[in-house]
């Protein structure tokens, strides 16, 4: 196992946790406000997706995805970039909610979200 | 000259039965301190599945809050099966600290079995026991080191293993003790060091997602309400700001276990080590209150 692999994991996770905190936050709340009723499911439907890979990301084991991450290495680090540069910003809840998304959807192709 | 041949082997033994009486004091209080260690180790991981549990809990309170509870209910099968992978991937987490929390028992226990040993009495019943723990102790430890906390294995958190070279100790008893097991307690400091940090970082993440619901619900929205604002306004609103300070406070239950782990080392490598009990003391103070801060954060609630 690599310590490019172990960043990569390391980042992923950071990631992860730091759009739960922002969509937790009163900040991404006032967002959801004023966004209609679809949007406030998507929002809704997406903490959860987020909380989730979280959660099987903690208990995967890291020597067992290793491969996985590798082969996802280019799509993990564009996706978490641009997750992050999203997060300065939740007044865009689109953009927010597109760019996680779009790395829920390679964290899927690595662990199993149950 | 008889005389002086006299006063120089009085002198030995005196220093010799000193010495070891000095030792076995430093052993007994080496694992008075492991055993105060073990006490806010066990707290430390009620807090943590605590806090792992409040996160979880604050993020599906406001994912419903966030669509509204007719909108849930309208999707109620595909809200219902991720509360189900929920709580199963939460319960694996769960799993983890408390195998943690096990080995600590067990370390716990240990060390009131070698303050037994420090006494020079020892029976065949303590050695027994002692040995029982030391075995129950080596069967875990391979087991902590694959398990994972807030998705990192505990051995990458494992500083480089050193070969312990276990001193001669006067003490029969003691002595043959540490000779078997130094290196099983020595690994299990290792593992309980790399624990903590692991721990500590979970605790982190965890804990500043309650606070991101917990300033939301008890300081920002009473405040913009229009009705009156709470009578525990200002309680809440300081409750939350000393929780958000209590969050950084990790090193020092890091360090403790550090310095429990360093004069573990020192006391059976080196017969005239001196060991200096007042930091450790201090480091395993911090620590308690550390936990107690984190303690104080939880227990006072999450999303509402």
């Amino acid at each position: 196992m690599s310590t490019g692999t172990s960043d990569l994991y390391s980042n992923t996770l950071s990631a992860l946790n730091a759009t739960r905190a922002a969509m937790l936050s009163p900040a991404w709340q006032t967002s959801i406000d004023a966004g209609t009723a679809a949007d406030r499911l998507a929002a809704s439907q997406k903490l959860i997706q987020v909380q989730q890979a979280i959660l099987a990301l903690s208990e995967a084991s890291l020597s067992e995805i290793a491969t996985e991450m590798q082969e996802n290495a280019a799509d993990l680090s564009n996706a978490t970039d641009a997750l992050n540069a999203a997060l300065k910003d939740l007044t865009k809840v689109e953009n927010v909610l597109d760019t996680a998304t779009e790395l829920l959807g390679i964290v899927a192709k690595i662990v199993t979200l149950v | 000259m008889k005389c002086g041949r006299l006063v120089f082997l009085t002198s030995v033994i005196f220093c010799i039965a000193g010495c070891d009486s000095e030792r076995l004091s430093q052993f007994a209080s080496f694992a008075a301190a492991g055993s105060l260690y073990v006490q806010d180790f066990h707290q430390l991981i009620a807090q943590a599945s605590t806090a792992l549990v409040a996160a979880d809990s604050a993020t599906l309170i406001t994912a419903r809050n966030m669509a509204g509870p007719t909108a849930v209910a309208q999707n109620a099968g595909q809200y219902s099966q991720e509360l189900q992978k929920e709580d199963q991937l939460a319960a694996q987490n769960l799993v983890t600290l408390q195998m943690l929390d096990a080995q600590a028992t067990l370390l716990g226990s240990y060390f009131s079995a070698i303050t037994q040993l420090t006494n020079g009495n020892a029976s065949s019943q303590m050695t027994t026991s002692a040995d029982n723990l030391l075995d129950a102790i080596n069967k875990l430890n391979p087991e902590v080191e694959n398990a994972k906390i807030g998705g990192q294995p505990i051995k990458s958190f494992m500083q480089p293993a050193v070969n312990l070279v276990v001193a001669h100790f006067e003490v029969k008893a003691l002595d043959e003790e540490l000779q078997k097991a130094a290196p099983t307690i020595d690994k299990a400091l290792t593992l309980q060091e790399a624990a903590v940090q692991a721990i500590a970082t979970q605790l982190k993440a965890d804990l500043g997602a309650s606070l991101e619901i917990k300033e939301s619900t008890d300081v920002i929205n009473p405040y913009v309400s229009t009705a009156a604002l709470p009578s525990d306004w200002a309680a809440n609103r300081q409750a939350f700001l000393q929780a958000d300070v209590a969050v950084v406070g990790a090193p020092s239950a890091q360090q403790a276990i550090k310095q429990l782990h360093n004069d573990f080392t020192q006391l059976v490598q080196d017969k005239n080590a001196s060991i200096d009990f007042a930091t450790l003391m201090s480091d395993l103070e911090k620590m308690s209150n550390y936990v107690g801060a984190v303690q104080s954060s939880t227990s006072t609630g999450g999303a509402k």
